[in-house]
């Protein structure tokens, strides 16, 4: 996960815009049981049995009135989200205040709902969980988080938070929703590229006179340097180091492209939804794997009106991850919209050959000089 | 509470519950069976890991094998009483303790201990049973309590156990602390307050009072076989006995004989002597001075009287309830208890026989009164004999014991022929009878069973062969030795109340209480005798009691020495379980008369009861459709007064009563009104967040609320013109951000200058808007 600048945002709490009571099997049980004990009692004039159904009835109030009370004074606040690429686990945090004089609130769950106030949870590109609130003291505050994987890019609106709990006797789940707007950017998945990338800068070091920079994978010979604890047994250079007398390896270069494009191409506009996710997701990986070896990666993909400039850095690949978690088709351009110059190179990126559901054949085209093509794959 | 905690507690109250049956079924081999085999259980469950228990198809086949088992001794035995129940459950138990895979099974082993409580409740109502209550009631709370906990986190996914602070033990230990309170209180009102002897028996009997249970006493007897002779010092009943003036004249070392049958017919059996009651000898005078108990005190001084027996009978067995009396009834009263209707009896009860059956008492306590004349002041039954006596009373007299009774009279110096005896020497006749079986005659007391020879008749065997035997076998003995010789004599059986606290004035009478003495019909004295026309004597009788059995010998045996402190424990233990068993146990609605006065809802309950169920009467299925409706009102009344009362609660709290209002800090507060207010924990921070607001309403009202307040302080500053108090603005800000976000604590002097600030930032505000 890259470092993101802080735009999902957070809301502060209001009052409920809604509560609820929910029975559920354990209260049917516990009335049966209750209804046992009354018919017994009254049956066989047992007063042991009287008492256990006082204490039966004594634990329906007793329960209503702690949690029920405990929980019409429970405030909860979401801290600022990150951003998470697809496949990640975003940290969901919450504040949660008591407001009761006296009364604890223990095992409280806080779930996201969504854009629906009631129903079940759910949370648009996200396997959700609820998070646990072990223990907010009266008139004090607690903290609860949750761990949600996003499951597809884009962007996730947040607006209703629930927190319920069945504490004390697990009776009655009594719930009260909270009204929370934010969003979360959830950014395309970078994934393994299988020497992808590396294909990609070898091909360009062939066509091109771009940067050279020293890269363990790289081809070119760069420089001889002293053995250093976790170098490859493949880079040390056996006969320099008899000579020297010290053990040496070689370092190796990799030239890159001082400024590509990565080209996303028309053809992915019109793929399944799944093909087309992985396609962006390599283009992401790409371009992350480029920007780590000091390349300045543009992105421009015309059937979704997109285009980001090249420029060196983290916040402008951050720029990019953005802008292909939020490309969709589209008929319009952007404004200012602007692809690869006839001078720039380009790595356009269609989909091609065989494609599943965890590997696609993205057919990368590199540009800018002789015509040459290399079919790479690139999968989780 | 950790999960480590949860389990140790779920264990706890698992063999808690399995107790508190135990102690109901006074079983020591369901307490050391069930409890073994729940913690192996347990053990077995944890030794495998935490949430790795048996598989599934293993657990499976045990809990079909548990449920097999019962329905298999449900359609063999007494059908699916609660014993069996009790038992399955304790089976299924032990399954579940072996597959605990998640919270949820945890829960079920909760559930099915509570299950096992009730059970024991509808066993028994004794005092083990009461007290295990008060210890599980708590344990069981806590560890509900925290299965929440734990079902909390494993809905969240979490692996590891939920952080345990010191404030959270605190929290929670106040939590069960309070809810304890809570219910302990209300189910104790509830249980003054619930309406007795409504409903009662709606849906028939639902107790099944185990068939072998020993009480000592039985109203036959069965010379051959081994007898319901008990050495259990379970408590049968509880006995007072007052004088006319209301003075306890029981005390320590005052024996009384409690009165249960009167067996008068001996049946002589090739296998054993068997003496019988005849009912059709005894109830030619019925008595029907049956009285309820709340007469008692008004007729004191009304009725020629002499001794009042109180008697409290723990529990009354099935069906067959005999009623225990020192002398002959003259008047009966009962305590109108919950569990016996005053319309249902139909006992034979009679004047000279102190016992008498009630129908289907169901295991149930029962209290009650008798009054009766001293017998030894004044003949009861006046009895016309000639001196042509019948020579045997009720049976048939083996010549052994005529020739043994010859003998002792002989060596006595007294006629054994009834001819020729004069009537006022029979007392005598009997005193020496029981003098050589107490003493002379060498004869044994012993509990134990002795082989029975076939052929011989039991009493003529101990009598001639084993000289050994219980009281049955000595009273026998001299009945018959009496009959022999022409003196009417009957065997009685029942309770001696030997055992006198002090503390409550009662005797506690026990199962290993249970004797059989003999009574017989001897002149009151010889001024009785008087001469009737025609030569023949009148003699005012009555029915002496004697009682053969060497009397050190049954007191060696039935009761053990015991060092002081040990007897002032004991008496104090019993005082606190008799106070258990009058006012618990036996809490009635005259109980609920006597102390709260709540006769008119009792009495309002039964007429609705009466008029619900009078319009099934012509139905078949009356009994269905009356507990039906009898449980529907009794339900929706209940419903119906907590919504009222919770509705009235709340209005009280919203808007007050005729004018009064509730302190600020009781009221409920509106839904949806002011808003979400932060509890910063000081005032200063209080006061310098509403400024905070206060400023961005009078300087950017169109600030969305959603933003944090830093940002819409911010957004307000955001102007061409700054307002003079930005600063100060910008101040409150930062602090309140970090006090929520930060974890900061602003001190004294920061929280004076952060005050200072609030009142500037509010002051221009206010002038703004």
């Amino acid at each position: 996960m890259i470092a993101r600048a802080p735009e999902n945002s957070d809301a502060r709490s209001a009052s409920p815009v809604s509560r609820r009571y929910e029975l559920r099997w354990p209260s049917f049980v516990y009335i049966a049981t209750a209804l046992f004990l009354a018919v017994g009692a009254v049956n066989s004039q047992n007063n042991l049995l009287y008492w256990a159904f006082g204490a039966a009835v004594c634990g329906v109030i007793v329960s209503g009135l702690i949690s029920g009370g405990t929980m019409l004074k429970l405030r909860v606040t979401r801290e600022p989200t990150g951003t998470p690429h697809v496949g990640e686990s975003l940290q969901l945090r919450y504040q949660v205040l008591n407001g009761h004089r006296v009364l604890p609130a223990f095992a409280v769950l806080i779930e996201e709902l969504g854009t629906n106030q009631s129903g079940k949870s759910r949370l648009e590109r996200f396997e959700t969980k609820p998070a646990v609130l072990t223990h907010c003291p009266p008139r004090g505050r607690g903290r609860a988080r949750a761990s949600v994987i996003a499951t597809k890019r884009g962007v996730t609106e947040l607006r209703y938070v629930r927190l319920s709990s069945s504490y004390p006797f697990g009776l009655v789940r009594k719930s009260v929703v909270f009204e929370l707007p934010g969003t979360v950017l959830t950014l395309p998945a970078v994934l393994p590229t299988r020497g992808l990338d590396r294909r990609v800068r070898t091909r360009s070091a062939r066509t091109s006179a771009g940067t050279r920079v020293m890269n363990p994978e790289g081809v070119e010979f760069y420089s001889i340097s002293e053995y250093r604890p976790g170098d490859a047994l493949v880079s040390i250079a056996w006969k320099r180091s008899a000579s020297l007398g010290s053990m040496v390896v070689r370092r190796t270069a990799s030239s890159l492209p001082a400024r590509p494009w990565i080209v996303l191409d028309d053809s992915i506009a019109d793929a399944p939804e799944a093909e087309r996710e992985l396609a962006l997701a390599a283009a992401a990986s790409i371009a992350t794997n480029l920007a780590k070896h000091g390349a300045a990666v543009g992105l421009s993909a015309g059937w979704g009106g997109v285009s980001v400039t090249p420029a060196p850095g983290q916040r402008s690949l951050y720029r990019l991850l953005r802008a292909l978690a939020s490309v969709e088709p589209t008929e319009t351009l952007a404004r200012g919209f602007r692809g690869p110059g006839a001078g720039d190179e380009a790595l356009t990126i269609g989909l091609g050959g065989r494609t599943g559901r965890e590997h696609v054949n993205a057919l990368v085209a590199c540009t800018g000089g002789p015509a040459a093509r290399c079919h790479a794959s690139c999968g989780g | 509470m950790t999960p480590r905690t949860f389990e140790r507690r779920l264990l706890t109250v698992s063999v808690l519950a399995i107790v508190m049956y135990a102690l109901a079924e006074q079983s020591i081999a369901v307490f050391v069976l069930a409890i073994a085999g729940v913690v192996f259980g347990y053990v077995v469950g944890r030794s495998r890991g935490a949430r790795t228990p048996l598989p599934m198809p293993v657990v499976i086949a045990l809990i079909v094998a548990v449920t097999s088992l019962a329905l298999l001794r449900a359609a063999m035995g007494s059908g699916f009483t609660v014993g069996l129940f009790c038992e399955f459950i304790i089976m299924l138990l032990a399954v579940k303790m072996l597959d605990r895979r998640r919270a949820r099974d945890d829960a079920q082993v909760l559930t099915l201990a509570v299950f096992l409580c009730i059970g024991a409740i509808l066993t028994s109502n004794n005092i083990g049973v009461g007290l295990t209550i008060l210890i599980i009631a708590p344990l069981l709370i806590s560890a509900v309590l925290g299965y929440q906990l734990v079902a909390a986190h494993e809905a969240a996914g979490l692996s590891t156990a939920p952080p345990i602070r010191p404030t959270i033990r605190r929290d929670a230990r106040r939590v069960v602390i309070v809810t304890t309170i809570a219910v302990f209180a209300g189910s104790t009102l509830m249980f003054l307050l619930f309406p007795r002897e409504l409903g009662e028996r709606a849906f028939g009997s639902w107790r099944e009072v185990a068939g072998n249970a020993q009480t000592g006493f039985d109203d036959e007897i069965e010379l051959g076989s081994i007898g319901r002779i008990s050495e259990s010092a379970t408590p049968v009943l509880d006995l007072q006995v007052l004088d006319p003036d209301g003075r306890s004249i029981g005390s320590i070392g005052r024996v009384f004989y409690l009165r249960g049958a009167a067996l008068s017919v001996y049946q002589q059996d090739p296998r054993d002597g068997r003496w019988k009651w005849s009912p059709e000898r005894h109830n030619d005078q019925p008595d029907t001075n049956f009285r309820s108990w709340d007469t008692l005190a008004a007729l004191r001084e009304s009725d020629p009287w002499q001794i009042e027996q109180r008697i409290t009978l723990r529990e009354a067995a099935a069906g067959t309830a005999s009623l225990f009396a020192v002398n002959e009834p003259m008047f009966v009263w009962f305590d109108q208890t919950t569990n016996w209707s005053h319309n249902s009896i139909s006992f034979t009860f009679t004047r000279n026989l102190a016992s008498g059956l009630l129908p289907d008492m169901s295991g149930a306590q029962f209290s009650y009164a008798v009054r009766s004349l001293d017998r030894a002041a004044q003949g009861i039954d006046s009895i016309q004999r000639s001196q042509e006596r019948v020579p045997v009373v009720g049976g048939t007299v083996p010549p052994e014991a005529l020739e043994l009774a010859r003998r002792i009279l002989t060596d006595a110096g007294i006629d054994p022929d009834p001819q020729t005896r004069p009537v006022d020497r029979d007392g005598a006749a009997a005193r020496a009878i029981e003098s050589f079986l107490q003493a002379e005659g060498g004869y044994e007391y012993t509990l134990s069973p002795l082989p029975v020879r076939p052929g011989i008749d039991p009493t003529v065997d101990f009598l001639t062969i084993t000289r050994a035997g219980h009281c049955e076998y000595f009273a026998s003995a001299m009945a018959l030795m009496c009959r022999s010789i022409g003196i009417p004599a009957r065997v009685i059986t029942g309770y001696v109340a030997t055992e006198y606290n002090d503390l409550t004035g009662r005797y506690v009478v026990r199962q290993s209480n249970a004797h059989a003495w003999v009574e017989v019909l001897v002149a009151r004295d010889t001024t009785a005798r008087r001469q009737a026309p025609g030569g023949v004597d009148r003699y005012l009788e009555l029915w002496r009691t004697y009682d053969p059995t060497p009397r050190n010998d049954f007191q060696n045996l039935h009761q053990k020495p015991t060092s002081w402190l040990w007897a002032r424990a004991k008496s104090m233990a019993e005082a606190i379980e008799f106070a258990w068993v009058s006012n618990v146990v036996g809490f009635s609605s005259n109980s609920q008369d006597r102390a709260l006065g709540v006769s008119t809802i009792a009495a309002w309950a039964r007429r609705a009861e009466a008029r619900v169920s009078s319009r099934f009467t012509s139905r078949d299925n009356t009994a269905v459709i009356r507990a039906a409706a009898i449980g529907g009102l009794v339900f929706g009344a209940t419903l119906g007064l907590g919504w009222a009362a919770s509705a009235l609660a709340s209005r009280v709290a919203r808007h007050g009563f005729f004018g009064w209002r509730l302190p600020a800090w009781l009221r409920f507060r509106r839904r949806g009104g002011r808003g979400f207010r932060p509890l910063l924990g000081a005032p200063e921070l209080q006061q310098a967040y509403d400024a905070a607001l206060e400023f961005v309403k009078a300087a950017a009202p169109a600030a969305p609320e959603s933003d944090p307040l830093a940002v819409r302080v911010e957004a307000a500053l955001a102007g061409e013109h700054e307002p003079p108090v930005a600063s100060q603005a910008r101040r409150i800000a930062r602090t309140l951000y970090g006090v929520a976000y930060g974890a900061q604590t602003p001190d004294g002097p920061a929280r004076k200058a952060l005050a200072a600030d609030a009142r500037a930032v509010r002051d221009w505000s206010r002038k703004r808007r």
